[in-house]
């Protein structure tokens, strides 16, 4: 499999000896984004008539990118997941450049794998979901400049253009959740999310900046930025004591400062308030945008840039309690929303919260893996509710659902299998990976090794999100039918996707696991290939692993998820024990407070209504009205309208005139030649001769190196 | 198989060249291989006089023009990705130079001469009736093989006469041009013909500086025209010690300011550029896009080419050469963009007038980095110079269209050439909208394509007034030495070059508000009534003619070719920043100093 490793002179024969050397990407990776980029521009460019000929050239790209990334999966592990980088200098200001690349390494390959997969089947169940409405093929067109987009956000090679796809994942959010956008709620929705995510995108750039800035100077022949070079200019800079790593100007700040851009697209607590929102959406966007891949984005650059944390621990430690905080206080939010897709929304911000944690507990392997579960399971879960919504006329409340099992058998056992999955029943992809995060946090040193409140908080949202994943599966497909409409079962395009997806949200996970029986720790193993650190896999025989289950470690985190189950089959299913109504009556305040949504919007908007907006009510006079609209923008037109005039008395029209300012102009170089010296202008006049044939060499006229 | 190498050995080796297995000695021929598109365009010009013998021929002249053209634009494009950095071809005793950079001129000159072949003769002006189009009389198009044969001449010549002879093939040429519609405009008081006359006079006294300046050359350097031989005459008074004696610099001075003078009106730089926007209002729009891209392209040659071979013997010289021209600069980014933004204001405001005013101050940001005087920055002269040319001919070209439409829709209450007539053209050609749109966007820096460029040139000029220190008493660190910079002597003073930057930065804002103000007249106003009621009528009774889908099919092809282009730029930016455009500008340097063996050789 030589040829995949991008070399150009292998894939192509020789070209005749050209000055300018281009240097040619990995053509495999490069041609998994650029073909939804294609789709994205054939669609646009408004040549198809039919619909299905727009869905089958959208699909069809996403698809051979799929097949092409298992190209690359197979090709990474045979030759021990070797790193290939290609870049070529984008652009060159004197010293300073910057790159624009490909990178292959198994990272990459694995979010090529899940954002090509779980967009192929999306796309796929969108030809049944979105088949009336008018902007099916806009919706396509946004679903492939996503998916390009994402593409090149995963292999790209450096701070630099991850941020430019950051931007661009960015906007086709905006665009997709304010597809309907005729909708006031989901006008709103969109603008909420892309503010929000300016936050965050600002603390980004900032970071990134600011690290530019620290660099600088140290990148020398490597990529500017790039990822490749992160771990020994991070070395380096600790080393030398270049930038110290605690301060204002130091190490924890760049960190801190970089992460409010994962904190604002993985909806971290407190700039989460976009997520649920976004479910204004069509539900294939949720449940490929904001649930499995766009969300996950800002873990995967907690991911590629965790050299940075790791060498300052003060941010690690803010990390770590921001996904802890997201992901319990989320949790409980999830437990009294009605509205099915809000409170898989927030399930999935509480989930984010435990890759972040387990980001900042230093387990970043543990969070790409939960990542890559979560990902499909919840993939699964959101087409699932789609599935349902398609099926009951476009209705998203739960009270009005129940017994559906009947009606719609295969969403109803898909549905089961994602919600077994997320709960962490042992066996399923969601055990696997929640028992690494968990187990992570009861290892960690940091926080006080075992028992410590981390561990504590995660294993109480694992319970939490059993019994409100269960409630929902119980108040959706248990019981009877409260709607009003018949429901029917959805078509095959949409059934199709989401029995692809029960498969990895069963199997996936086996290949995290330690036990000797599925190989050890494969997912482990291949990500650690890239990295200096040789990872040591412990094998466990099926005998050990059931011991170490065992352990409170693993204990306490199982009960809480079985007990949640249970918790819920009683409340919901067998409807015997009346919790919800003992909540709702002696607990009012908390259920309330869950409900909605702990008031953060209200404080949000408290905040911005009442104290920033009038406090900057003179900036905004002083600065936008007065300096900028007054003075600048006025002040460019009177200046325009008045030298204009000006200049337009001379330009008379008259020959006599234009030749007599020739003279004129002749008169004052002339007298500029003379006078240039005197006046500093020119710092040489001809009549000095001095050195004048020495400059003749080319060193002399300055030859740029 | 044929290799395009062929091409290199032929004009550098040709006593042992093959192709397909026949070997010859093709030494005499080398010299004629050299001017291979000049040949070429020659041989156009005279199908085309053939051809307009007869009336019906005479319509088809145009695809033999275009093939000419392409076959010229093709031999460059080869040779000049075969050419090596120093690897400088001279012909005909070294009058005539082939080098990356006259290549570079070269393929733009002829772009510029294709897509006017292509798209001029699908254009009918407003002034002209049916049958008298301008492409449908043979000289129309000979004069523009002619002029664009001066102007591929120009940026080539090695030699002050035929550097002379070359520029006045290109300005009288462009004179008959301008003065084509003469007399179609019994009406309009013969704005061409004036503006024909206008650019006479000042090309006749243009010409006459240039003149006197070269005779003052010629005759310092004991008779020789060529330039080659100024470093071998430098190298002989260092010899004899005594240079004063040998070169009056006095004389010099004059010759060098009569120089520049006559250059800033070839480029319209302010103060010599009033003729420009007269001169662009009165000829046809064809003729004024080959003034603001071709012509522009060759003067610049000049600019590059005397300054380069003559006055960069010595500092103090080249040093008042460049720092006369950033003066000119910069007045002209000023005058240019604030004259420019006037139009907009005034009731009967012209689209030609403003882009004259625009092309003035674009060629001012075109020389920011040029007048620096380092091969590097030249460079990044060049790449905006490519840059501006490709968009600002796609614009021109979107306008043609645009005024084709009007006058073949027969509007009558608005002229074509006014600003408001583009009101509301969005609801009626969308594509065409967006397609000026995107270009006008581009030439105000809006979109990444041509703030890149920008963003380069500023660059260039902040570094070179860093790396002088201009800003070491201001500040209280040293800045060259905290930003790593190299310490480059550049040829002006670090305060002029500051001045540029930030005038370029000022002005672009300027510019930025007309460009905009005229995207937003085409998206955002309503279109004038008559307009809208002839393009609802057309919609009603369409017929479909097949000159029409030709044409349009023609122009469309054009644009779209010229606009990709252009995207082209930004997506790789270095390619054209750092490999093409540097690459020419090193070999500029080389055959300002490395000819004598050449000459020698020869």
């Amino acid at each position: 499999m030589n040829f995949l490793s991008g070399s150009f002179s292998s894939v192509f024969p020789p070209i005749p000896k050209l000055i300018i050397k281009i240097k040619v990407l990995s053509p495999y990776t490069l041609s998994i984004a650029l073909l939804p980029l294609i789709a994205f521009l054939l669609i646009i460019s408004g040549f198809y008539k039919k619909r299905a000929l727009t869905a089958i050239t959208s699909i069809s790209a996403v698809g051979i990118g799929f097949i092409l990334s298992l190209v690359l999966l197979f090709n990474s592990l045979s030759n021990g997941g070797e790193r290939i980088e290609q870049n070529f200098t984008w652009l060159k200001a004197g010293d300073f450049h910057l790159d624009v690349g490909v990178l292959t390494d198994p990272l990459a390959i694995v979010m090529l794998i899940v954002v090509t997969s779980v967009s192929l089947l999306v796309q796929i169940y969108s030809h049944g979901y979105m088949n009336e409405d008018p902007g099916y093929a806009k919706f396509y067109s946004y679903l492939s400049l996503f998916t390009a987009s994402m593409l090149g956000l995963v292999i790209s090679t450096n701070l630099f253009q991850i941020y430019i796809f950051w931007e661009l994942v960015g906007l086709c959010s905006y665009l997709l959740i304010g597809f309907w956008s005729y909708k006031p709620s989901a006008a709103a929705a969109s603008m909420k999310a892309f503010i929000v995510n300016r936050v965050g995108d600002c603390g980004l750039l900032l970071g990134i900046l600011l690290f530019a800035f620290a660099t600088q100077g140290m990148w020398n022949n490597q990529t500017f930025l790039g990822f490749a070079a992160l771990p020994s200019i991070i070395s380096q800079l600790t080393s030398s004591n270049i930038i110290p790593v605690v301060g204002v100007f130091s190490l924890t700040t760049i960190a801190l400062l970089m992460l409010l851009g994962p904190m604002a697209k993985s909806a971290q607590f407190p700039l989460h308030v976009w997520l649920p929102d976004a479910m204004e959406g069509p539900t294939p966007i949720s449940a490929l945008i904001h649930a499995a891949t766009m969300v996950a984005a800002g873990v995967y650059l907690l991911a590629r840039i965790f050299p940075i944390y790791e060498a300052a621990p003060p941010a690690l430690v803010i990390v770590t309690i921001i996904g802890a905080i997201t992901a319990i206080f989320s949790a409980t939010i999830a437990l009294s929303q009605n509205d099915i897709k809000k409170a898989l929304a927030y399930s999935t911000c509480s989930q984010l919260g435990y890759m972040v944690m387990s980001v900042g507990l230093g387990n970043w392997i543990g969070a790409m893996f939960h990542l890559v579960t979560h990902a499909f399971f919840k993939a699964l879960l959101f087409l699932g509710s789609g599935s349902v919504i398609h099926g009951c006329h476009h209705e998203q409340d739960m009270n009005h659902f129940g017994g559906l099992s009947k009606k719609m058998p295969i969403t109803h056992i898909t549905f089961l299998i994602g919600t077994l999955a997320i709960s962490g029943v042992p066996g399923l992809a969601g055990f696997w990976s929640k028992e690494r995060i968990i187990g992570s946090a009861w290892e960690s040193a940091a926080f006080g090794g075992d028992f410590n409140w981390v561990f504590w908080t995660a294993s109480i949202t694992a319970g939490l999100t059993a019994f409100y994943m269960f409630r929902i599966y119980f108040k959706t497909f248990a019981g009877e039918y409260k709607g009003h409409e018949e429901a029917h079962e959805s078509p095959k395009s949409i059934l199709i996707p989401l029995i692809a997806l029960s498969i990895p949200s069963i199997l996936i996970g086996l290949t995290g696991t330690h036990l000797a029986a599925f190989g050890g720790d494969l997912f482990g193993g291949f990500l650690q290939k890239g990295h200096e650190a040789a990872h040591t896999s412990h094998l466990l025989s099926f005998g050990e692993f059931v011991a170490d289950l065992f352990k409170p470690g693993a204990l306490i985190p199982l009960t809480f998820s079985l007990g949640g189950i249970l918790l819920s089959y009683l409340v919901y299913g067998q409807q015997s024990l009346k919790l919800n109504e003992f909540f709702k009556s002696k607990l009012a305040v908390l259920h309330k407070a869950s409900q909605n949504k702990w008031y953060i919007d209200e404080i949000y908007a408290f905040a911005i209504q009442k104290l920033i907006m009038p406090s900057f009510v003179w900036t905004w006079k002083i600065v936008d009205r007065f300096l900028i609209d007054t003075g600048l923008v006025g002040g460019v037109t009177q200046l325009s309208k008045i030298s204009g005039w000006i200049f337009a008395q001379v330009q008379s029209g008259r020959i006599q005139t234009y030749i007599g300012i020739f003279f004129l102009g002749f008169i004052a170089l002339a007298a500029l030649s003379v006078l240039g010296k005197k006046w500093g202008i020119i710092l040489g006049t001809p009549i000095e001769l001095e050195s004048f044939i020495d400059n003749l060499l080319i060193k002399n006229k300055g030859l740029k190196p | 198989m044929f290799d395009i190498s062929i091409i290199k050995n032929l004009i550098e080796d040709p006593q042992s060249f093959s192709i397909f297995g026949l070997k010859g000695d093709l030494t005499i021929y080398s010299d004629l291989f050299s001017i291979f598109p000049e040949l070429c365009l020659c041989l156009a010009m005279f199908i085309t006089l053939l051809m307009s013998l007869n009336k019906n021929a005479v319509k088809f002249a145009f695809i033999s023009n275009s093939f000419f053209s392409l076959i010229g634009l093709v031999f460059c494009i080869l040779l000049f990705l075969q050419i090596g950095p120093k690897q400088n071809f001279y012909s005909f005793n070294g009058a005539f130079v082939l080098d990356s950079f006259a290549l570079l001129l070269k393929g733009l000159i002829l772009l510029v001469l294709l897509s006017l072949n292509l798209v001029a003769n699908f254009f009918q002006d407003s002034r002209s009736s049916d049958e008298n189009k301008l492409t449908s009389r043979g000289e129309f198009q000979f004069l523009l093989l002619g002029a664009s044969l001066g102007a591929i001449f120009l940026v080539s010549s090695n030699d002050l006469i035929l550097l002379f002879v070359a520029l006045e093939t290109l300005g009288l040429s462009s004179i008959a041009l301008v003065g084509f519609l003469k007399n179609d405009s019994p009406n309009s008081n013969s704005l061409s013909g004036e503006a024909s006359i206008k650019y006479l006079l000042n090309s006749a006294i243009a010409s006459a500086c240039f003149l006197f300046a070269l005779s003052l050359i010629y005759g310092l350097s004991f008779g020789n025209t060529n330039f080659s031989v100024f470093p071998t005459l430098m190298a002989q008074a260092k010899m004899l010690g005594s240079v004063a004696q040998i070169f009056p610099f006095v004389i010099f001075t004059i010759s060098l300011i009569l120089l520049v003078c006559s250059i800033a009106v070839k480029l319209s730089l302010a103060p010599f550029h009033f003729w420009a926007p007269d001169v662009y209002n009165g000829a046809s729009l064809p003729v004024t896009t080959f003034l603001a891209t071709a012509s522009k392209v060759a003067a610049f040659g000049i600019f590059c080419r005397i300054g380069w071979n003559i006055f960069s013997f010595n500092q103090a010289t080249f040093m008042l050469w460049n720092s006369a021209f950033a003066l000119l600069a910069i007045l002209s980014m000023i005058v240019g963009n604030l004259t420019g933004a006037r139009q907009i204001f005034r009731s009967n405001g012209s689209i030609k007038r403003l882009l004259a005013y625009s092309s003035i101050a674009q060629i001012g940001y075109v020389l920011t980095g040029a007048v620096l005087g380092t091969d590097w920055s030249l460079g990044q002269s060049l790449f905006y110079l490519i840059m501006y040319i490709v968009t600002n001919l796609a614009l021109f070209i979107g306008i043609i269209k645009f005024e084709s439409i009007l006058v073949k829709r027969d509007i009558k209450s608005i002229h074509p050439d006014n600003i408001d007539a583009l009101k509301g053209l969005f609801k009626i050609k969308p594509k065409l909208a967006i397609f000026l749109a995107l270009c006008l966007a581009n030439l105000g820096g809006i979109l990444p394509f041509m703030l890149i460029a920008k963003f380069i040139l500023i660059d260039a000029s902040v570094h070179a007034s860093l790396s002088g220190n201009a800003l070491s008493s201001v500040l209280p660190f040293d800045l060259v030495t905290k930003l790593n910079l190299d310490k480059i002597p550049f040829a002006v003073n670090p305060w002029i070059s500051l001045l540029m930057a930030a005038t370029l930065i000022l002005t672009s804002i300027v510019a930025l508000f007309y460009y905009s103000t005229l995207i937003k007249k085409m998206f955002v106003d309503e279109p004038l009534p008559e307009i809208l009621d002839k393009a609802k009528a057309r919609e009603e009774n369409y017929s479909f003619s097949a000159g029409n889908f030709v044409g349009n099919l023609v122009i469309n092809f054009v644009c779209v070719a010229l606009l990709i282009g252009s995207i082209s730029f930004s997506i790789f930016p270095n390619f054209w920043a750092s490999q093409v455009s540097t690459f020419s500008a090193q070999s500029l340097i080389v055959s300002s100093s490395n000819t004598l063996d050449v000459i020698v050789r020869k």
